[in-house]
């Protein structure tokens, strides 16, 4: 079995070549924010490349008849994959990219030999696709809405990244699958994306071809409000078949600061000098516009997300209200021995630094996910309170989660690592007399990290952020 | 329909759609039960119960599928 992961520069390589730099693919720190908390490989990118592994079989060109491919789950930039080759044949060849038991990429195709991959030399244009910005499109305006892409391949890229699909597959066939990825993360649903599954048939002569129109045209026939799951038509010289792609939920946006001033008594945070650690998203976000609405002087720490931490400390000052940011990593943060500069040391401190929060793969429990939550929820935090605690700190607060009560399925390790935080905070009250502790445990509230596809609704949690800062 | 064709073919459909030839559901299995029932793999037996079937569940209905029972019971109605 062949394995491989893909690492953020092929990733880049293959924006470049496809066009598709959707940021859910390419950008770190946007993809934080999005539905997997990392990178996610191109779909198209998990088909090329094992289209290429396979073509090491082949001796001749060959022309694929019809090409299927479900995109079952998302390839996390950095996840090793197996391929397996579980039919091999003209009429039916399947591949599927597996890991941990798991199957990311189901692969079917039909083939058969050709003369040469360049049918038509130099029709289909040797470029790389044009920088653009991916479109933003609502859901509800998606049904009816029409394209074109042009089919372009860089030969040199493209003989680079995929060189046995590049030397024995026809160069208009490759150009459409690497089109499509483009019509999808850039254009059609576009910004908030996700690939789904591609159904083509090649086996139409591809008229056309010599005539001026070289591009994949997309028609979006329908989309099914169940799933969020727009269908499109597409048409190449050549090629025609089906799309599909789930249209993501877009970050969750939080409260505004004057939303935030119309909720809390002006002063009632007065005095305060409050860090909210990983306060540029979500629920820190929330609790710093809060806190500022009430007349406290919010830092506002962030670990990558310095243009969102911007964002609300530039929107609070705005608003009237006193923030600044800071750059903090939580699992590098100062200890005991290396004491904040004078005058530098909050009175508050409101932890809600977290890792990206997933159900866990393992079905009993995993020691390293636990492990990972602990380095966020225990580590990170007894270092930076025991690190502020004597210089002055006098409240902390710590988001816990009813989870700790009655964990889902497959969220033992977050429960877990949520409860030794709760032991965590009593551990720093003893140490520290005087330090107020506050840990209530919060219900699935509306954030980056509770969105689906499947769009389940939560709580808004402005209210409850509120009461919880009131009785802290 | 007849309960057991339609237990018989959704049996079928589990076990296309999670990869397992040797995979039993009964009425009380829940997505707990059957490694790999994540919302993604949801998604992808409700789309081929619905190609298998011939028919398409309401928003109200998937909302209230809480075991393979409840999907039992509407395909005997529904589907054909």
């Amino acid at each position: 079995m062949t394995h491989r992961a893909f690492q953020t520069d092929d990733q880049l390589a293959f924006a470049s070549l496809s066009g598709d730099f959707n940021p859910m693919h390419v950008d770190e720190c946007a993809a934080r924010r999005l539905l997997f908390g990392k990178p996610v490989v191109h779909g198209m990118h998990a088909v090329l490349w094992s289209l290429n592994e396979w073509c090491g079989s082949q001796e001749q060109p060959v022309a694929l008849c019809t090409l299927r491919a479900d995109f079952q789950r998302p390839i996390l930039v950095g996840t090793r994959v197996g391929l397996e080759v579980r039919a091999d044949g003209q009429d039916g060849t399947e591949v599927v990219l597996r890991s941990d038991g798991k199957t990311f990429l189901r692969l079917r195709f039909a083939w058969t030999p050709t003369e040469s991959p360049e049918e038509f030399p130099g029709v289909i244009q040797d470029l790389l696709p044009a920088s653009s910005e991916c479109v933003l499109r609502e859901e509800t305006s998606l049904e009816g809405v029409s394209g074109a892409t042009p089919l372009l391949l860089a030969r040199r890229e493209a003989a680079a990244l995929f060189p046995r699909v590049f030397a024995l597959l026809p160069t208009r066939q490759l150009a459409t699958l690497l089109a499509t990825t483009r019509v999808v993360g850039m254009e059609c649903p576009g910004l908030h994306s996700l690939y789904s599954s591609a159904s083509l048939d090649f086996s139409d002569p591809p008229v056309g071809l010599g005539s001026r129109d070289h591009s994949l045209r997309y028609l979006v026939e329908s989309v099914d409000r169940r799933f969020h799951l727009a269908t499109m038509r597409v048409e190449s010289p050549g090629a025609s078949g089906l799309l599909r792609a789930f249209v993501r939920p877009a970050p969750r946006a939080q409260l505004d600061f004057a939303a935030a001033c119309s909720m809390v008594k002006p002063g009632s945070f007065h005095g305060r000098r409050a860090w909210v650690v990983g306060g540029s998203r979500g629920l820190g976000e929330v609790a710093a516009k809060l806190l500022a609405a009430g007349g406290a002087e919010v830092t506002i720490t962030y670990h990558r997300g310095a243009d969102d931490a911007s964002r609300v400390a530039s929107e609070i000052r705005q608003g009237g209200g006193v923030a600044e940011i800071r750059q903090l990593n939580v699992l590098h943060a100062p200890d005991s021995a290396q004491p904040l500069g004078a005058g530098d040391v909050p009175t508050d401190m409101l932890y809600f630094a977290t890792p990206f929060i997933a159900p866990g793969d393992d079905p009993a429990f995993s020691s390293r996910l636990f492990d990972t939550y602990c380095e966020y929820y225990v580590h990170g935090f007894v270092r930076l309170a025991a690190a502020l605690a004597p210089h002055g700190l006098r409240r902390v607060f710590f988001p816990s989660s009813v989870y700790v009560n009655d964990p889902p399925q497959n969220f033992a390790e977050y429960a877990a690592a949520k409860a030794a935080g709760e032991a965590a905070c009593l551990g720093l009250e003893k140490a520290y007399p005087g330090l107020v502790v506050h840990k209530p445990r919060l219900p699935r509230v509306a954030t980056d990290q509770t969105v689906s596809l499947a769009g389940r609704e939560a709580d808004d949690p402005a209210p409850l952020i509120l009461d919880a800062l009131r009785v802290s | 329909m007849d309960q057991v064709k339609v237990d018989d073919r959704l049996t079928e459909i589990f076990r296309t759609v999670f990869e397992d030839e040797a995979l039993e559901v009964i009425g009380s299995t829940t997505a707990v039960d059957v490694e790999g029932w994540d919302s993604v793999a949801h998604i992808t037996l409700i789309f081929a119960i619905e190609e298998e079937f011939g028919f398409q569940f309401s928003s109200r209905e998937l909302e209230n599928i809480r075991n393979v029972g409840d999907l039992q019971a509407l395909v005997s109605q529904r589907g054909r």
